[in-house]
């Protein structure tokens, strides 16, 4: 880090710039800057961007106002901790108000009652046919609502065969 | 008494705190007074914007008040605000950037010359503008870790240990970041800064 072709390194010089050195070191890289006027003008570059950054955070606060910054700042602090349940206290009712809220309380009863009541119970799925016989047996079924067949079957039957026990519905 | 806070020495920090965590009023206008000016020049430092920077700071205070109960006093109070300042301000950059993925240019012009000095001549004018326009321009490009560092550093004038505190990293990762945001500020800006 410390010398490169008889200068200093860029991250030495960084590090004397702010300081970060070692007291003797410090002084090492100040008496080679005496003498070496390519490391200087390093650290007057490095100097350069250094300052611009401080000027124009300088610029940016010398042309903003702070005056009512406190007063924002502990509003939005009352804001905070105000409980909602006194929120809700300070919003006065008049019939302004209310002639709306039971409109849209009517209308969202409506809509309860008309669209989103239970459906009726579809029960279970029913049996169009089933054949069964001493080896395998075969069951029909169709769903109630989609109307889907499906198709069972079984080879281990133990029972006398039931032939066109459903009806199909 | 309270007021003789805002310019005590370092012990009245914590009664400062002691203030803040019982919700007094009086303490949180004089942390504001206090402390405005330095989580501005942070935020602007990351955001580049002097309105943003402004709203950032509100949000900040508002988060020392949310969080203060939190505080340890293992660090200093403005340690802590450095941390906040910093991440309200990454925050804000996430969501900027979400929002408005390359739309925005803030008007900000940083460093221009008073009028009748040797700086007002139109060619050092010019070169004045066309580096503050092209320092930001860097600085917008650095990534955030780098940025944050580099802007703790050069803003605030924190030391290697102060910003590691801050940050939650270690001072070799903060020397590391800060070297690599000047290069490339270095890089970005050859053009006028001569090194050669």
């Amino acid at each position: 880090m410390w010398m490169k072709r008889d200068h200093c390194s860029l991250e030495l010089l960084d590090r004397y710039y702010d300081g970060e050195i070692s007291p003797d070191e410090s002084k090492a890289v100040a008496d080679h800057l005496d003498g070496c006027p390519a490391c200087r003008k390093r650290l007057g570059a490095r100097r350069v961007v250094s300052e611009s950054v401080r000027a124009a955070a300088d610029e940016a606060v010398s042309r903003t106002d702070f005056s009512l910054l406190d007063q924002k700042v502990l509003d939005r602090i009352d804001a905070y901790r105000t409980p909602f349940l006194s929120k809700l206290k300070n919003i006065r009712f008049s019939w302004r108000l209310y002639v709306p809220a039971s409109a849209i309380a009517a209308v969202l009863m409506v809509f309860f009652t008309l669209f989103l009541r239970q459906p009726a119970d579809l029960g279970p799925s029913a049996l169009i046919n089933s054949l069964a016989g001493k080896i395998s047996s075969v069951m029909i079924i169709e769903t109630p609502e989609s109307r889907h067949t499906i198709l069972w079957f079984s080879e281990e039957s133990a029972h006398t065969g039931e032939e066109n026990a459903g009806q199909k519905t | 008494m309270v007021s003789n806070l805002l310019n005590g020495p370092h012990g009245d920090e914590k009664k400062l705190i002691d203030l803040l965590k019982q919700g007094d009023q009086d303490a949180y206008r004089i942390l504001v007074q206090k402390y405005q000016q330095m989580v501005f020049r942070i935020a602007f430092g990351m955001t580049l914007d002097r309105e943003e920077s402004l709203d950032i700071a509100q949000e900040v205070f508002l988060k020392v008040y949310q969080k203060i109960d939190t505080f340890e006093q293992k660090a200093a109070l403005s340690t802590w605000l450095h941390r906040i300042t910093v991440n309200q301000s990454l925050n804000w950059k996430r969501r900027w950037k979400r929002r408005f993925r390359g739309q925005h240019q803030p008007l900000e012009s940083s460093g221009v010359p008073e009028p009748g000095t040797e700086n007002q001549k139109p060619e050092r004018l010019y070169q004045h503008k066309e580096l503050g326009r092209m320092l930001q321009e860097g600085l917008r490009g650095l990534p955030e870790d780098a940025r944050a560092v580099f802007v703790l550093k050069e803003i605030e004038g924190l030391s290697y240990g102060e910003i590691a505190d801050t940050l939650g990293v270690k001072p070799g990762t903060v020397s590391s970041r800060l070297f690599y945001a000047r290069k490339r500020l270095r890089e970005q800006l050859r053009e006028y800064v001569d090194e050669t």
